[in-house]
């Protein structure tokens, strides 16, 4: 076998023996987008979960004769208020630290739950096929049909607007990807010799599943998590923005951006700063996610 | 597969999803949702709401109601609105042209900052120019557009007075609504035409035209982008929902007077007539464009009839 064989099947096979350091070192020097992401989201998440020992003011409390100033490097800006302060007079940057949070702990709830609903839906179809398949893959083309704002929008306005109701409702409209994929991943393990292997020893449904099947489908369901972990920070943020996510005096980014809209004719940063944070974010994800693609599986590393 | 048995098989899943988002809309309205909640005062007394309760016929078993719902909206019939004594189907009858007039807009802007970048990139692989609009790809992906097309109306709209920052009107208000909505598209058909391109170039019929001694601007554009189009096309027809999904947003932060931002509106304000109407509207547009793009390409492109 020559070298080149061996590479490529040692990156194929997770058991493989380990790869010397300069192959993988230039298989990590490839993935510079990814590991750019990975650091910011590392910041952002550092950032926010610190957001009590590092926010200079109480977020929840402002003093209304500091209301509205601008941010401490223009005209009329306060040092004490590094972004300025807010139309009841607090801190801006407090409130976006603190509103990492709930906006980053919401799109990771909501991605355990879509994750969690769409892995076992997704099972049960590949692995069972028959009536349930139909039933199973007919409620995904619904729910992929149908835009998922829409749902999301929907949904939790019926249910009404709290910081639980919408990680149950981004869980439940977004499940369908993760189900997708699942799907055709079972199908395709289930007609391979290690599972046809498994069956003829006498393992049990369950135990193929758990032990042959899951492991071998879990990059691909780690991908999409962490790019739905962007996908729902935005839809997050729209709820939010619309007044139907978190509600006040609860930071959030998206209820910010719906609280500034109003100053976009004079006070341009206002709308400015949550917007960045929202974007920032997004874009650090999603490059971890693309990253992550690259590193974990090894049939989309040549695409880009 | 034949024309007949794509078009039978497709009109089969129209009919499935049909029922799907029939179900879900009802379930929302009519067993998560109340609309007495919404008809009468807080302190309406008990006995009045149970008058209304039966002649609304929210008192039968949760089946027979779904099948009154569902023969009402196979029919057309989705009431008056709970805010303005209109049908809601009229409502958004007034509406659609204009939501559809943004999305086509949306689309050529998507197509002409996409199809060009696309091609570049995949024809200069790995080069500065491919570089560039990954790296604007991945950044359009990430933006939400609720936050450009703010950022847009401030600093075109408010500050440099250009353009009419929200609202509908003149050519002039759409402008601002479908950029937004372009760059909410733009980054997928980006990708989809630089990845259907390079699949294309790899082909031995290109290699062929080259051999041929052919001007390269014509193995591109004849051989290779034609080639392209129709799986490229396809996959964009059946991302039709996702740009609904834009247009829900863009006409929302725009004011844009359209059937999305009515909807928004009408969820906003428990309005469950004009909010089931729109849905299922919105469903059989969605459906309509999928279904016929998915059966034209297939009779179009042999290749996809297995």
């Amino acid at each position: 076998m020559s070298r080149g064989n061996a590479v490529a099947l040692s990156a194929a096979l997770p058991l493989a023996p380990r790869q010397s350091a300069t192959v993988r070192w230039r298989r990590v020097r490839r993935l510079r987008g990814g590991l750019a992401g990975a650091v910011v989201v590392a910041l952002i998440v550092l950032a926010s979960g610190l957001a009590p020992w590092l926010a200079p003011h109480n977020p929840y409390v402002g003093r209304v004769i500091d209301r509205l100033l601008p941010p401490a490097w223009m005209e009329g800006g306060d040092a004490r208020y590094l972004l300025g302060t807010d139309q009841i007079g607090r801190d801006v940057l407090s409130r976006l630290l603190y509103g990492g949070r709930v906006s980053l702990s919401i799109a990771v709830l909501a991605v355990a739950v879509a994750g969690a609903v769409g892995l076992s839906l997704g099972l049960l179809a590949g692995f069972y096929r028959g009536a349930l398949d139909w039933t199973i893959s007919a409620a995904v083309d619904v729910m992929l049909t149908f835009p998922f704002v829409l749902l999301a929008l929907a949904t939790i306005a019926v249910l009404g607007p709290s910081v639980r109701n919408v990680v149950i409702v981004l869980g439940v409209t977004g499940w369908p990807i993760y189900t997708r994929v699942v799907r055709a991943e079972v199908i395709r393990l289930r007609t391979l010799e290690f599972t046809v292997a498994a069956r003829a020893i006498g393992l049990t449904n369950v135990r193929i599943v758990l032990r042959h099947i899951v492991p071998n489908l879990l990059n691909a369901v780690i991908v999409i998590a962490s790019l739905d972990v962007a996908r729902f920070i935005i839809v997050e943020a729209f709820l939010s923005y619309l007044g139907l996510g978190v509600q006040p005096p609860t930071p959030s980014w998206g209820g910010m951006l719906g609280d500034f809209r109003p100053f976009m004719f004079d006070r341009w940063w206002l709308p400015t700063f949550p917007g960045m944070a929202i974007f920032l974010t997004a874009l650090a994800v999603n490059l971890l996610g693309d990253g992550l693609r690259d590193y974990l599986d090894p049939r989309s590393r040549t695409t880009p | 597969m034949t024309l007949t048995a794509r078009l039978a098989r497709n009109l089969v899943r129209a009919v499935v999803v049909l029922f799907g988002i029939s179900l879900i809309t009802f379930v929302l309205s009519h067993v998560l949702g109340d609309p007495i909640s919404v008809l009468l005062p807080l302190d309406a007394p008990a006995s009045t709401r149970a008058t209304y309760r039966h002649e609304m016929g929210l008192d039968r078993p949760i089946a027979a109601q779904y099948v009154v719902f569902a023969a009402d909206i196979a029919r057309g019939r989705f009431g008056d609105s709970f805010l303005v004594k209109k049908p809601a189907i009229a409502l958004i009858a007034e509406r659609i042209p204009r939501t559809l007039l943004l999305t086509a807009a949306g689309m050529v802007i998507a197509i002409t900052i996409a199809f060009p970048l696309g091609i570049l990139s995949a024809y200069r692989r790995r080069s500065l120019v491919d570089s560039a609009s990954i790296a604007v790809a991945v950044a359009g992906a990430a933006i939400p557009i609720y936050w450009l097309g703010l950022m847009l109306q401030i600093a075109l709209g408010v500050h440099l007075h250009w353009l009419p920052p929200s609202g509908y009107g003149s050519w002039r208000h759409l402008i601002l609504p479908a950029f937004t909505l372009g760059v909410f598209l733009a980054p997928v058909t980006m990708r989809l035409v630089r990845s259907g391109m390079i699949d294309v170039l790899n082909q031995e019929y290109v290699r062929t035209a080259r051999a041929k001694g052919l001007p390269e601007v014509r193995v591109l554009l004849r051989h290779a982008f034609r080639n392209m189009l129709i799986p490229v096309l396809t996959v964009l027809g059946l991302q039709f929902g996702q740009l609904m999904g834009g247009a829900v947003i863009t006409e929302t932060v725009f004011a844009w007077p359209g059937v999305a931002s009515l909807v928004v509106q009408a969820i906003q304000s428990s309005d469950f007539p004009v909010t089931q109407a729109a849905v299922m509207i919105l469903a059989v547009i969605i459906l309509v464009v999928n279904l016929s793009v998915d059966t034209v390409a297939g009779t179009l492109d042999p290749r996809l009839r297995a």
